[in-house]
């Protein structure tokens, strides 16, 4: 029972790692950049649920977390657009460095403009409250169970919107072929545009859904983005389903190897990582993309 | 262990009792710089001591059965107004310590506020991050929302700037201290009166450590900025008298401006079939000891004794500062506005130094990082101290030099395992899983606690907060 348990809590932090992954996918098809900086995204656009569900109560925390989706899609869109579009045709490596500057950037922001909240840490309500819930087998926290329903339904949402909507196959598009995209009018700068800003949004949400669970603080959810790869990863950094289901195990996983005995509770920060390494030797990516396809996201100066 | 089945006799009861004692820290002498207070004057002591025998008895729970206690309270409460610059309207009550003062003022700050502000569905509080945490701690009680802010990383002083920004539509209340325990540094009251004045906020101002002492310091010409109620827009206060005025443990007082404020303090109940109940403070059934011993004290030493008493104090905090800051590798934290010092070092971990020094029979409690402030040793240096000054300074010189070099390398797995929990979702199994992997031995806190203190350092302050319930479920078990 207690397993069962822990795998039930632990798909809830697993939803926080897929909701997290997805951006990741999203953006790294759109614009070929590995963002480092998806976690501080997650971790900023909480101080504004923070801050807009106490200075406008009359919002109610469903409009402060509507807050916070908003300012983490914009969030999104900004960096592309002042940072990353202009790096559109650097080597992928400029890319990445770039995101990595703005994941240190941001943290350090925080720490700014909320230092004394960023030392002790804040409390934030819970959007879905911390009822403990009683399943039959098991006992979670109504947010908890929320996360992991709320990532289910988001990654499901947004394959379909991947396969049927306009601006969902333009993406597509650019990602498997950027030249032929650009030729058929694809305006690239702003889908790239939306799937930062979709990516920004997920971060806001994993933020404010997990963080009531913790606390905040500008360190917060850092220590999540070795998961948020391998769930992406697991997808090849293009698949939708695979990140989602990804991040659900890989959080499952964790959570029982922390509730086991011996050297397990030890190994569980390193699953995500070992994740990684396994899925970049076993060169999963060709699993779900095609080298051209490749090509056409990483640009041309990848090297490969 | 059950009540034995026939008592013990007197003499065996002491005996037992003395052999307990063997391991515990010195409560006189000076050699412990924190946890108590020691005037060295043994007469006071005992006038204190035989004052609380002889109330030992008496339930304050009911005033009218034995009106000598509630003369006493209203007496110890008198000159304590008097001695914070509170005029006329003043009122306040005797508690049983600083938490329970603290406590009392948070919550009758939420009662006001849900009585004139019934809007407010989240009331939050400003607590500068060196508030103490008896102020969190009534927050989680209480149902309120703690928002710390920023204080300077120099002065550990709140930063008033940082206050007046915090302040939301839901704030409540804001906490000053007078002065912070970490730092002994007076916050700037006045500028927090200003903004809790323009907002129309409550300002509570905990003299707990500093309020008994400060107007003694400004006394003996020391430049003091204004903290009591001569201050408008000070709401409340609290102070201790069982630090600085010495008396015996389990007495405090929390004062308000009013009594239109002090009433929602107050509880009442005559919902059921027993006595009707009227309760001023937390507890209901009151001691009279404690409230007897106070009055005894304060009656006894008079204001020209703690005046004399300040000046020993005052004269031994500046000879510990000069002396810190002439050895090697310490530096003393802030610039105490009392008798607190905070001081800290590059290059040698402190929790060492504290447990060097508790070896040569000295009591340093260590202070962890936190925001601004580094790891720190802090010292309470009382009227006691001035004799203990040159020894305890020559032994700090010698365990600085011991304790450099040493440190426990933490496990960064470890570290990070212990950084990752998710306080919330943990089972208390897998936390003394933890906390057994970490290869603390609780049965061995007493003789060396700078292992643990490091791992602690390491890790954020709410993973500390679960690690320290885990620890502290598992020290109280019921003895065998
Ligand atoms: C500033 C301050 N406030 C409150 C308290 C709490 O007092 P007590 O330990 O008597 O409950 C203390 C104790 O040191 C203190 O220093």
């Amino acid at each position: 029972m207690l397993y069962l348990n822990l795998i039930l809590i632990g798909i809830s932090i697993g939803g926080v790692y897929a909701l997290l992954g997805l951006g990741l996918v999203l953006i790294y098809r759109s614009s070929g950049v590995l963002n480092f900086a998806q976690t501080s995204m997650a971790m900023i656009s909480t101080y504004v649920f923070w801050e807009v569900s106490r200075r406008a109560p009359f919002l109610t925390v469903w409009g402060a977390l509507g807050a916070a989706v908003l300012f983490g899609a914009a969030l999104g869109a900004g960096l592309y657009r002042t940072i990353f579009a202009r790096l559109r045709n650097s080597p992928p490596l400029a890319r990445l460095i770039a995101s990595v500057g703005v994941a240190f950037i941001l943290p350090a922001l925080a720490r700014v403009i909320w230092s004394g909240q960023s030392e002790r840490g804040v409390r934030l309500p819970a959007p879905f409250g911390t009822k403990v819930l009683r399943l039959g087998f098991a006992a979670i926290q109504s947010e908890q169970l929320a996360l992991a329903v709320v990532s289910v339904v988001v990654g499901i949402g947004l394959h379909q919107w991947m396969r049927r909507s306009v601006a969902g196959m333009a993406l597509r598009a650019v990602a498997q072929n950027r030249q032929a995209a650009q030729m058929l009018g694809v305006p690239e700068a702003k889908i790239s545009a939306i799937a930062w800003g979709i990516g920004g949004g997920l971060a806001a949400l994993a933020g404010a859904l997990y963080l009531p669970l913790q606390y905040l603080d500008p360190n917060q959810m850092a220590t999540m983005l070795p998961a948020a790869f391998a769930a992406a990863l697991l997808g090849g950094l293009v698949n939708i389903p695979m990140a989602l289901a990804g991040g659900l195990a890989l959080g499952a996983m964790e959570s029982v190897f922390r509730g086991m005995h011996g050297v397990f509770p030890r190994l569980a920060p390193t699953i995500a990582a070992l994740g990684i390494v396994a899925f970049l030797l076993a060169r999963i990516d060709r699993f779900f993309v095609s080298p051209a396809e490749l090509k056409a996201i990483e640009g041309e100066g990848a090297g490969r | 262990m059950r009540i034995p089945e026939n008592g013990l006799s007197g003499e065996q009861v002491f005996e037992r009792l003395r052999d307990l004692r063997r391991k515990d820290a010195e409560t006189r002498g000076g050699r412990a710089w924190g946890l108590v207070y020691d005037s060295g004057l043994e007469e006071a002591r005992e006038v204190a001591e035989r004052a609380y025998v002889e109330f030992l008895g008496l339930n304050a729970l009911d005033p009218t059965a034995f009106p000598s206690v509630l003369r006493l309270e209203n007496e110890v409460v008198a000159m304590a107004i008097a001695h914070l610059g509170g005029g006329a309207g003043v009122v306040g009550n005797f508690t049983s310590g600083g938490t329970e003062s603290c406590f009392l003022a948070v919550k009758t700050a939420r009662d006001h506020a849900r009585a004139t502000r019934p809007e407010v569905a989240r009331p939050e509080v400003i607590l500068p991050i060196t508030a103490h945490p008896a102020f969190h701690k009534a927050c989680h009680y209480l149902g309120l929302t703690a928002v710390p802010t920023a204080v300077d990383p120099e002065t550990f002083k709140a930063d008033a700037g940082a206050v007046a920004r915090a302040v939301s539509p839901s704030t409540i209340m804001i906490v000053g201290s007078a002065v912070s325990y970490a730092h002994g540094v007076l916050d700037p009251i006045a500028e927090m009166a200003a903004v809790a004045r323009e907002r129309g906020l409550w300002l509570h101002v905990d003299g707990c450590i500093g309020g008994f002492l400060l107007p003694y310091y400004r006394r003996l010409g020391r430049a003091v900025g204004d903290f009591d109620f001569t201050v408008e827009g000070v709401s409340s206060m609290s102070m201790d008298l069982h630090k600085y005025a010495y008396a015996p443990k389990g007495a405090s007082v929390v004062l308000y401006r009013s009594k239109a404020l002090r009433k929602y303090q107050l509880y009442a109940c005559a919902s059921w079939p027993g006595y009707p109940i009227l309760n001023t403070t937390v507890q209901s059934t009151k001691p009279g000891g404690p409230i007897a011993a106070a009055w005894a004290t304060l009656n006894f030493i008079g204001d020209e004794g703690y005046l004399r008493l300040a000046r020993l104090t005052l004269e031994a905090t500046e000879r510990l500062i000069a002396g810190i800051s002439g050895i090697p590798r310490l530096r003393v934290l802030g610039r105490t506005d009392t008798s607190l010092i905070a001081f800290a070092s590059e290059d040698v971990n402190v929790f060492y130094i504290a447990d060097e020094m508790k070896r040569r029979g000295w009591l340093i409690p260590p202070q962890p990082s936190f925001g601004p402030s580094p790891a720190s040793l802090h010292l309470i240096v009382t009227a006691s101290s001035l004799p203990q000054v040159d020894a305890f300074l020559a032994d700090l010189r010698t365990c600085v030099e011991a304790a450099a070099g040493r440190g426990l390398r933490i496990d960064p797995a470890l570290r990070d395992t212990l950084a990752a929990l998710d306080p919330s979702s943990l089972t208390d199994e897998m936390l003394s899983r933890v906390v057994g992997a970490a290869g603390v031995e609780w049965d061995a806190l007493e003789d060396s606690m700078a292992d643990v203190n490091s791992i602690l350092d390491s890790l954020p302050p709410q993973v500390r907060e679960a690690l320290l319930i885990a620890g502290g479920n598992e020290l109280f078990t019921p003895a065998k």
